[in-house]
């Protein structure tokens, strides 16, 4: 489990913002919770500091129970191979410099989770999973396509094998039929490994399609949280009615 | 006669890796108070195709084919003529909001500077702050004096948006209006336009790859797929009971009706595949696919489709 | 562009290097009854100077020091002003706090005040000069370097590097310092062309190299009463040293283009 207990994080520069307000969420295994908000509600302040990359000035993160402030380095390091996170942008995703191959590599070598020959078995599994081309391994990042980017990020991710991730809007900077096919990669992957996923999306209809469990965040704040269709069916919260109208969705129209 | 008349329009472009052919023997028409939507997703050729009405290609752009604005033709027009046109009787909206706005200019001035009419400078001060705030900014008055760098993304496409209709032209060309804006703010510039398409006399011609935008916004919908048009219709018939395995597929592969994936991927508009551009990723491809090139055909009184084996 | 650069640099740093064996005469060697020998004549192909002095052998070897003092400072700089820049810009807090106020310091100084005051203080001598070169010009580059680190300590690549767990000086060698080479190549081709100019003007004025020592610039110092009568003297040096600089800005330029396309890549696509 993952979990976010009462985590409030206040920026001072440039200015004083509360980016988050005594946010508490628990990630298990084997299930999606989707994240739904606006623009600068904060999702993306949550993401950073549910893989460490931020700390919080209250509250505390929790991986099965232990306080990853707390960890000593060596468990801390463990922790950041069992919680992963894909960001939204596929620019400066990758380094410039680097061949794809080596920046597939780059986390397995981190960890030093494989010998020469587990390195090429494993290429060769993480591109079948993720339909990548293996013409693409020497290449270099301005040769790919956005599409590409974004699913070399998270072979990349992936190949550490994380017990959670993280997605913060991976999918919004794509055309209808990328996405489609990399949420598929994703949920195919949360299947297959019984991995945790907090996906972080401004997208209703992606939430229906892929989570069960939906948090909806104004302002820093949780402000409804509940299992998909019932939050679809009735919401509680005027906010999340407010979001529900705005995303111009046909409601009780699933058309398969 | 209709406002907009595209016939035959073909643009390519020669790159040192090869012609690329972004738009491919394109003709439609927009009627004088028509809302007409472009549905493609990148590299369709779409953002090429509306940049090639204004004339605002790159030199290095080869254009074929006719264009006529109330029977006055459009490609052949000086450049002098053509300005007045820009900004006044045609609208234009671009897409790189971070490309296209002047950063060392605050918005304001860029805002007003769009502004055809000799009215004085407080006048347009004033016309600029309440489309500002139409587009959905809370206070007007800050992001007029602000410089685009301190704007985000989303707002930076507002702003643009705003400079394209302040001088109400009676076409107005949207380039991707609601990309990278979420879904309140999206709803808000959907809005926006229905007002827009409500002023009289005001033809509006946008193009995106959200469905949902172009079904709330479109009398028609236009699909777009490597550089040509593939089918066309009312809003309802296409997204209701669309023909071409392309759209189909499109449509399939929307979260709420199934998140099916399209194999592969679109083609490079430098190498296009031979017979229908569509067929390696077709789901009913026959062997003929890859051979012919379909043409389009008319089904019935503006329903078109480029695809011989779609289904009706 | 950049080819033509760098051709240039090298065949004048190579014949500067090869000066002993390719040189015809002994560049010291006085004669003082061929004094002023015309160019373009057998033995002295470049004429002699005043005192008799093969100009060409004098050209060759001109460049030896000057060269080296510039190849030296460039990498000096480049490495303390790079090295700064990093720790500035991955850091910041009070690392950033102390190297900016230093930075900010020295860019208060006029360059050419401090340098002459530094020259006039101590003993001329190899040492000197190069420390009044590096002193103030690293600040610059460091201060480019931090802008480019804080931009590329936000990348997708260093935050996802942070998030398998890296350390910072793991982010910062195998991350930033790559990336902070394009820029730092262009700014050190530049910038070598600057220090050449600015050796060359030192020396010109008798505060640099000294003579007899036949740097390109002394050249042009003892040229100067024969400006009008021996023109040639004056000329060649002057010639070299443009050539020098050109090339090196050539290359800087030829650089940053190469360097353009691939990292400025945009995102439009129809």
């Amino acid at each position: 489990m993952l979990a976010f207990e009462r985590v409030s994080k206040v920026f001072e520069k440039p200015q004083r913002i509360k980016a988050l307000e005594d946010v508490s969420l628990t990630l298990r295994r084997g299930i999606t919770i989707g994240l739904v908000g606006e623009s600068g509600c904060g999702k993306s302040t949550l993401a950073r500091i549910g893989v460490g990359l931020l700390t919080p000035s209250s509250g505390r993160v929790l991986l099965e129970g232990r306080d990853i402030q707390k960890m000593q380095p060596r468990e801390r390091f463990l922790f950041h191979r069992r919680v992963q996170i894909v960001f939204q942008n596929p620019l400066r995703a990758l380094n410039p410099l680097l061949p794809i191959r080596e920046s597939l590599l780059e986390g397995v070598r981190l960890h030093r989770l494989l010998d020469d020959k587990g390195e090429k078995r494993w290429i060769r599994e993480l591109l079948e999973w993720t339909e990548l081309d293996p013409e693409i391994l020497p290449r270099f990042p301005h040769e790919l396509s956005g599409g590409q980017i974004q699913r070399v990020v998270i072979a990349r991710v992936l190949s550490l094998q994380p017990d959670f991730l993280i997605a913060d809007e991976p999918t919004s900077a794509l055309d209808p039929s990328l996405q489609s096919s990399i949420l598929r990669l994703l949920e195919n992957w949360q299947k297959k490994r019984g991995m945790g996923l907090l996906l972080i999306t401004h997208d209703f209809a992606v939430v229906r399609a892929m989570a069960q469990e939906v948090a909806v965040m104004e302002k820093g704040r949780i402000v409804e949280y509940g299992p998909t269709e019932k939050i679809f069916a009735e919401p509680e919260h005027p906010y999340t009615e407010k979001l529900l109208r705005d995303s111009l969705l046909p409601f009780g129209l699933m058309v398969k | 006669m209709s406002l907009l008349t595209v016939d035959a329009l073909s643009v390519s472009f020669r790159m040192p890796s090869g012609t690329v052919k972004a738009v491919r023997e394109v003709s439609f028409a927009v009627g004088e108070n028509e809302v007409v939507g472009i549905l493609g997703e990148s590299g369709c050729g779409k953002s090429v195709l509306l940049t090639a009405l204004v004339r605002l290609l790159p030199s290095n752009a080869l254009v074929s084919g006719k264009v006529f604005l109330r029977g006055e033709e459009l490609l052949t027009l000086s450049e002098r003529k053509m300005e007045r046109l820009r900004g006044k009787k045609v609208g234009f909206v671009p897409q790189n909001p971070g490309t296209s706005l002047n950063p060392l200019l605050r918005i304001g001035s860029q805002i007003t500077e769009a502004i055809s009419t000799s009215l004085r400078r407080s006048h347009k001060r004033a016309q600029a702050m309440v489309s500002l705030q139409q587009f959905g900014f809370g206070e007007p008055w800050v992001i007029f004096r602000a410089y685009p760098h301190m704007l985000s993304g989303g707002m930076q496409q507002r702003v643009l948006v705003v400079a394209g209709i302040i001088n109400q032209p009676r076409l107005v060309m949207v380039d991707e209006p609601t990309k990278g804006l979420d879904p309140s703010l999206r709803a808000r510039v959907v809005e926006v336009f229905q007002e827009v398409a409500r002023l009289p006399n005001t033809a509006l011609l946008c193009v995106s790859h959200d469905y949902l935008v172009l079904q709330r916004l479109a009398h028609r919908v236009m699909v777009m797929y490597a550089g040509e048009l593939v089918e066309i219709g009312s809003t309802k018939e296409v997204f209701h009971t669309p023909l071409h395995p392309y759209t189909v597929s499109l449509l399939w592969a929307l979260p709420e009706r199934g998140m099916r994936p399209i194999p592969g991927t679109s083609p490079s508009l430098s190498n296009l595949p031979s017979g229908c551009s569509f067929h390696p990723r077709c789901f009913q491809a026959r062997s003929s696919c890859s051979v012919d090139h379909p043409s389009l055909q008319r089904i019935s009184p503006g329903r078109w489709v480029r695809c011989p084996y779609a289904r009706f | 562009m950049m080819i033509t650069g760098l051709v240039l640099l090298v065949v004048i740093g190579g014949a500067s290097l090869l000066a002993p064996f390719l040189s015809p005469f002994d560049p010291l060697e006085v004669r003082l009854n061929n004094r002023f020998a015309p160019p373009f004549q057998r033995p002295h192909l470049l004429g002699t100077d005043a005192l008799g002095r093969d100009v060409l052998s004098r050209l060759l070897y001109g460049g030896r020091l000057s060269l080296l003092l510039a190849v030296l400072s460039t990498l000096i700089t480049l490495s303390v002003g790079m090295l700064l820049g990093m720790l500035a810009g991955y850091f910041g807090g009070w690392v950033d706090g102390v190297v900016s106020f230093v930075v900010n310091t020295f860019l208060g100084i006029p360059d050419v005040v401090f340098t002459l005051a530094l020259l006039g203080v101590l003993r001329p001598g190899f040492g000197t000069l190069l420390l009044a070169l590096n002193a103030g010009s690293w600040v610059g580059l460091a201060r480019v370097a931090r802008g480019e680190v804080l931009f590329l300590r936000e990348s997708g690549f260093v935050e996802g590097a942070r998030a398998m767990g890296a350390g910072a000086w793991y982010c910062l060698l195998k991350h930033i310092l790559p990336n902070l080479f394009p820029t730092m190549g262009v700014l050190g081709s530049l910038r070598f062309g600057g220090f050449v100019l600015e050796l060359a003007a030192l020396s010109y004025l008798g505060i640099g190299v000294q003579p007899p020592f036949p740097d390109w610039a002394v050249m042009l110092n003892d040229a100067r009463p024969y400006l009008f009568t021996h023109p040639h003297l004056f000329i060649f040096p002057a010639l070299i040293i443009t050539v020098v600089i050109l090339g090196a800005n050539c290359l800087g330029e030829g650089l940053r283009d190469a360097l353009d396309v691939r990292f400025q890549r945009g995102i439009g696509e129809s």
